[in-house]
């Protein structure tokens, strides 16, 4: 394992063992794991031989947690303590379930915490609880298949996420005990499989319409690129729309009432759902609803009146559609494939209406549920470094722009919409008061002026300000996007050059702290096998930092350093083999550190050097 | 401890990467290149200094540099690794978006002849111009009552886009020029368009909105 392996086109690099990596699809309604085997990335199927896990989780009176299938049957008769669809509930504030609250049918737990606890019968839990019993489910489920740990997972998630539902969605890969390797956009999992397989070239358009999330992305593909050139969405706007349209119609035909009946109301949603799906093919549809005592009515739906019920949605996808291509500065001609991803996609007038706007046929021969799942285990191959997907890059965007609060309740855009992804920009701040020596920056996700009209993602208290006369600190901020398109924040007074430290008050989502309460809390992580499990994991670290050192040394230590440098290198590797067999972590990680830290200029000359390689390579591949 | 409501400064890349050793921006040098030319976006690129850009040769050498830094090459790699591969990627990302917006490149080209300015304080004084400018503000401001507002703003879209258009190529022939000041005036003149092309955005995505 070499530090930085980067070859030469056409040179591979030194073969290494298979690493087992797998791509999670949390879906809202549905569930899938998939990995590459043997060169062929497929999704992997559970005892029963099925591929779909529904995102449905039960909670029992005795402790009992049921995933899938088995929850999903007790739905109807258990509906308070049997969540799903929480998806639309991650990453969302208290204050935020007043709107969705009569869409789910849940009774939440009355707490001053930031994140909505729903009640059931083992007790309040949080959605990225719930979200994280999903994908251990998935993970158990994965390592049985591939008959081994995995190193890693790619995560998808609605490419319109804010920041609060990408980060509850990372916390709850943690809390499943998985090492997230990336976020990564479903829609733009979408276009790697299609990319990878059907060899799609040019301008793509990715709709992609789920249970409970709709996403449109416009990419531009070109040989092994995956740009992504605009993104935008709504993640409350799916499948279970509809399904509720035909609920509610249907109830409003029987007259019944609904209002105080969770389980006439779960049952109404189940026929509609399954009429939903029926007039996928068939003209049109009878729902059966029972209700009291062996007393049932039968209503008829016509495909017709059906996409009367569910065209304001369809319209509200066009509309995006439209306004995504123009951020891309596209035209729909000028779109060359149109990708349908996502289960609603099935539906015929979807596609209709899609291939209108767009005016051509639309690719949906890779299974539009599982297509997204099959992407994001080619891209967790690549990134486990199997090798699978060399040349092959993803770049995406920001889905919603990113601002600070400043006077008149406003919001100060910083990092606009769908800017490439990873981004940093600093802005400069200055104290409002002589001797001023702490401010709070309040940091908002979103398109709107006002600041109640945007997603409040967290305040960050700047403490230790040297005071100073009003206006005469510089204290520079800096905001920076990750590849996951998680943000993080840093900042320093410039005259002083004083790091002001930086106190992360989420507005919700979970902090470090609590999370690894609700690890240790978990019996999987008693906290001996949490210490234990940290050892190894350093252990491994540290030998690889160690090997890869090595071996770029030996290559490259005697053209780039002097040999100083070469013996301050000596001394701490020489320090990190002395104490990497033994059984103090703290010791071992931070002799891993300074090793990285005196290394640090090598690491940078090296790969300066291989950017000027491949920088000559494209001059030569030009004037060829 | 003291707390007050925070007026916003003016963002800033420029010295994003002052924090950085030299070592981080000996990375981006090209062979036989001065070391203070690392800020320099043309220079990173290996491309002229100038307005005229060829934008596929540009994304050309964009897509090699990511392909070579980008995060997702150090999965797996030391959080050191991964740590300049963001700061690079960062970098990389901020020029290619500056280089290939005509009114980005423009800004950066007048910065780096230190003439750079600010948009929100100067302005132009060319008093015809501002004359003509209230009229394109009324007229944007007059497309709610047109009979077909849509078809109503896109004509203004394209008579906007036709007029910018025309100052970008004489800005361009004014800088290659030399002709440093008259160039500054067209960048100025310029930002005017950007505001009313974002107020015709913003207009025509209200009126979308009111047809849902």
């Amino acid at each position: 394992m070499a530090l930085l392996q980067i070859s030469e086109p056409g040179q591979s690099t030194v073969p290494h063992e298979h690493r087992l990596a797998a791509g999670i699809d949390l879906g809202t309604t549905n569930s899938l794991v998939a990995s590459v085997r043997s060169g062929v990335a497929e999704t992997l199927a559970d005892a029963d031989g099925a591929d779909i896990l529904p995102s449905v989780v039960r909670y029992t009176g005795h402790g009992e947690v049921m995933v899938g299938a088995t929850a999903l049957s007790h739905a109807t008769q258990d509906p308070l303590n049997t969540l799903a669809s929480v998806k639309r509930i991650m990453g969302r504030s208290v204050s935020d379930l007043a709107t969705l609250q009569g869409h789910l049918p849940y009774q939440f737990a009355d707490q001053d915490s930031r994140v909505p606890q729903i009640q059931t019968a083992a007790g309040p839990v949080t959605s990225i609880e719930v979200s994280a019993e999903i994908l251990k489910t998935l993970r158990v489920r994965a390592e049985d298949s591939l008959g081994g740990d995995l190193s890693g997972v790619v995560i998808t998630v609605p490419a319109y996420f804010d920041d609060a539902q990408r980060q509850a969605t990372k916390d709850a890969g943690r809390l499943a005990g998985l090492n997230v390797f990336r976020l990564l956009n479903e829609p733009t999992a979408a276009a790697v499989a299609y990319g990878l397989d059907r060899q799609a070239e040019g301008v793509t358009a990715v709709y992609d319409l789920g249970g409970g999330t709709f996403d449109v992305s416009v990419l531009a593909l070109t040989r092994g690129v995956f740009e992504v050139l605009s993104t935008g969405g709504d993640t409350a706007l799916g499948g279970d729309d509809f399904d509720r349209e035909i609920a509610a119609w249907v109830l409003e035909k029987a007259d019944l009432d609904a209002g105080r009946d969770p389980q006439l109301l779960r049952k109404a949603l189940a026929e509609a759902r399954r009429a939903k799906e029926s007039l996928t093919h068939a003209g049109e549809t009878v729902i059966c609803l029972e209700h009291g005592t062996g007393i049932s009515k039968e209503i008829r739906l016509t495909r017709d009146r059906f996409e009367q019920l569910i065209w304001p949605y369809i319209r509200k996808t066009i509309a995006w559609c439209r306004k995504t291509l123009r951020e891309a500065d596209v035209e729909p001609s000028q779109v060359q494939h149109i990708i349908l991803v996502g289960g609603s996609t099935r539906i015929p007038c979807v596609r209709r209406h899609v291939q209108e706007f767009f005016g051509r046929p639309a690719l949906s021969d890779i299974d539009p549920d599982k297509v997204v799942a099959i992407g994001a285990a080619q891209q967790a191959d690549m990134l486990a470094g199997n090798g699978s997907g060399e040349g092959v890059l993803l770049l995406d965007v920001l889905p919603l722009s990113l601002g600070v609060e400043t006077m008149g309740n406003l919001v100060s855009r910083l990092i606009e919409r769908n800017t490439a992804i990873p981004v940093a920009r600093a802005q400069e701040f200055t104290t409002f008061k002589d001797g001023q020596t702490a401010m709070r920056i309040h940091v908002l996700q979103g398109e709107r002026e006002k600041v109640e009209d945007c997603r409040s993602l967290a305040t960050f208290d700047l403490t230790n300000i040297p005071p100073m006369v009003a206006g005469a600190a510089h204290i520079k901020v800096t905001f920076q996007v990750d590849a996951d398109g998680l943000l993080s924040v840093s900042a320093q007074e410039k005259t002083s050059g004083v790091s002001a430290s930086v106190d992360v008050k989420p507005s919700y989502g979970l902090t470090d702290t609590e999370i690894e309460r609700m690890l240790k809390d978990s019996f999987e992580y008693a906290e001996q096998d949490m210490h234990a499990r940290q050892l190894a994991e350093r252990q491994v670290e540290a030998k690889r930092v160690l090997e890869a050192l090595g071996s770029a040394l030996e290559k490259d230590g005697d053209d780039l350093l002097s040999a100083q440098e070469r013996e301050i290198i000596g001394q701490a590797q020489a320090e990190l083999e002395a104490v990497c067999e033994g059984e103090d972590s703290e010791q071992i990680k931070q002799a891993v550190e300074n090793l990285e830290h005196t290394s640090e200029a090598f690491v940078a000359r090296r790969m300066n050097q291989s950017v000027r390689r491949v920088m000559r390579g494209h001059r030569v591949e030009e004037f060829e | 401890m003291k707390k007050t409501v925070v007026g916003a400064g003016r963002a800033s890349t420029s010295d994003l990467f002052s924090d950085l050793s030299p070592d981080h921006f000996y990375l981006l040098i090209l062979p036989a290149m001065d070391i203070d030319l690392t800020r320099n976006y043309f220079e990173l690129f290996g491309l002229p200094e100038g307005f005229e850009m060829d934008q596929e040769e540009l994304t050309s050498k964009y897509r090699a540099f990511q392909g070579a830094l980008h995060p997702d090459r150090f999965s797996g790699k030391s959080s050191q690794e991964q740590r300049i591969s963001m700061q690079q990627t960062v970098f990389v990302n901020e020029a290619y978006s500056v280089l290939r917006s005509d009114l980005k490149r423009a800004h950066y080209l007048l910065k780096l002849q230190d003439l750079e300015f600010d948009a929100d304080t100067e302005t132009s004084r060319d008093t015809a111009f501002l004359m003509q400018q209230m009229e394109l503000h009324e007229r944007v401001a007059e497309l709610d009552e047109a009979v077909e507002p849509i078809a109503a703003l896109d004509t203004l879209a394209s008579e906007f886009k036709h007029q910018q258009q025309d100052l970008i190529s004489r800005f361009s022939s004014e800088y290659a020029q030399g002709h440093l000041d008259a160039a500054k005036e067209l960048a100025l003149k310029l930002q005017f368009y950007e505001r009313l092309t974002n107020q015709l955005r913003e207009k025509q995505e209200k009126l979308e909105e009111q047809l849902l």
